[in-house]
């Protein structure tokens, strides 16, 4: 099929009339006919849509009767679309919109930050500056991003760079900042009594080693010794003494208690943001009524996506949970499992880094409580801040 | 067959076709002939061909 037909052809009838010279005017002329076949009185045949006026008027002069038969191509199935007024206005707005919607944000570029990188640098550029998908993005407002970002403590670089729609987000993540050495100018005493296991002394003199007993506030680590020939030298005391030490702690842990529990009503909240534009959706009564103190909010940020695309409308939704103050009853597997983890968080409190090498527990189970006491065998630096 | 340098079609219908050229009449017979394409000196013919006659001279 030629070109032509897929575009705008014609498929006629010529008949009556001097037909044979209606085919040597069109060739003469320059009118190219294709696919001309004999019809009893004339012939049939198709031409450029654009070239039929020409051949009508030569059909005139030499008195055939032209009649289309078929209009084909792509231009004939477009034309009753370019006829109606609507698409030329939609198409008139949809211009000047589409590059005035270059402004907005419709992608965010995030590079190679982790999943939850991500998702904190997304909720520090929306709460602190509001750049989101759908704002209109302007220099000011990269900066104040760029800033937002660094100032979060997550990155210790940030860069936003805006493009045609996309905004790229570039940030390194802050490493820990690298210990400054600062030794002390007194003698470093003991936290606590305990075997000692290493010694990894940084300046100074060490006073203990490896395999030694020391007891609370016994100088480890000291500021000066003496040369052989009596001369004092004097550096600051800094280093590490891991020992072995044992430490104790007891809970009481009542069999019934009073606990604030979730009752299963909620109120839910739903704020739809379209770019700097907020209204408050009506919300979602699961059956809460009020307020009351021990009430959890919980807030979650819905993006609406289209196939990975990013729309300009976000949904807040903020689901208020009520708990009330109520009676837990544990049993006694219950209340063990609540003493341990309560001792366990002293632990951490007191002695963070430790690692555990043993412990001996001692369970006391009396009527209305039950009684947890634990020896912990601890591994940890004992040298006094 | 394709056919060039002629000067106006005589007469066409499926079993003939009749060219006049400069010096002189062919004329082609044969079945179910149509024309592919027609352009200002060149005709494409498509059919099945039994015999082509060339006459010297124009007849009016």
């Amino acid at each position: 099929m030629e070109v032509v037909q897929l575009w705008a052809g014609v498929s006629f009838t010529a008949r009556n009339g001097n037909t044979e010279e209606l085919l040597n005017d069109a060739a003469r002329t320059g009118i190219y006919l294709s696919k001309i076949q004999p019809l009893p009185g004339g012939f049939s045949g198709r031409c450029a849509a654009w070239r039929y006026r020409r051949l009508a008027a030569l059909a005139r002069r030499n008195r055939v009767r032209l009649q289309v038969q078929r209009r084909r191509g792509l231009f004939f199935c477009l034309r009753p679309l370019l006829r109606r007024t609507g698409l030329w206005v939609g198409l008139a707005l949809f211009v000047p919109l589409l590059l005035w919607s270059r402004n907005l944000v419709w992608a965010v570029d995030y590079g190679e930050l982790t999943a939850g990188q991500q998702a904190r640098a997304a909720a520090v550029l929306r709460e602190e500056t509001g750049l989101e998908p759908g704002t209109v993005v302007s220099q000011d407002l990269l900066t104040a991003g760029e800033y937002a970002l660094l100032k979060s403590g997550e990155f210790s670089w940030a860069s936003l760079n805006f493009f045609g729609g996309r905004l790229e987000v570039e940030a390194a993540p802050a490493k820990q900042v690298p210990a400054i050495f600062s030794g002390k100018l007194q003698t470093l005493h003991a936290k606590t009594g305990g075997l000692v296991t290493e010694v990894n002394l940084k300046s100074g003199t060490a006073l203990v080693v490896p395999g030694q007993q020391v007891e609370k506030d016994q100088p480890l680590i000291g500021t000066s010794r003496t040369e052989r020939d009596g001369t004092p030298i004097f550096a600051p005391a800094a280093g590490v003494v891991m020992a072995q030490f044992t430490w104790d702690t007891a809970c009481d842990q009542p069999l019934a208690d009073q606990a604030p529990l979730l009752t299963g009503k909620t109120h839910t909240r739903l704020r739809l943001s379209i770019g700097r534009l907020h209204c408050t959706l009506p919300g979602l009564d699961g059956g809460l009524v009020g307020p009351t103190p021990n009430d959890v909010e919980i807030t979650r940020h819905l993006q609406l996506e289209l196939f990975g695309l990013p729309l300009p409308v976000a949904v807040d939704e903020t689901t208020r949970y009520q708990r009330r103050i109520r009676e837990v009853t544990y049993s006694e597997d219950g209340a063990l499992a609540m003493a341990r983890f309560k001792c366990l968080e002293q632990l951490a409190e007191a002695w963070p880094d430790a690692e555990i090498v043993a412990q001996q527990e001692t369970v006391d189970r009396q009527a209305h409580s039950l009684h947890y006491a634990v020896t912990y065998t601890l591994l940890d630096n004992i040298v006094q801040d | 067959m394709e056919i060039e340098h002629f000067r106006r079609i005589r007469t066409y219908d499926q079993n003939k076709l009749c060219l006049e050229l400069y010096g002189g009449t062919f004329t082609v017979y044969g079945d179910q002939m149509q024309i592919l394409s027609l352009a200002a000196h060149r005709i494409t013919l498509q059919g099945r061909f039994v015999r082509t006659d060339f006459t010297d001279g124009v007849d009016a």
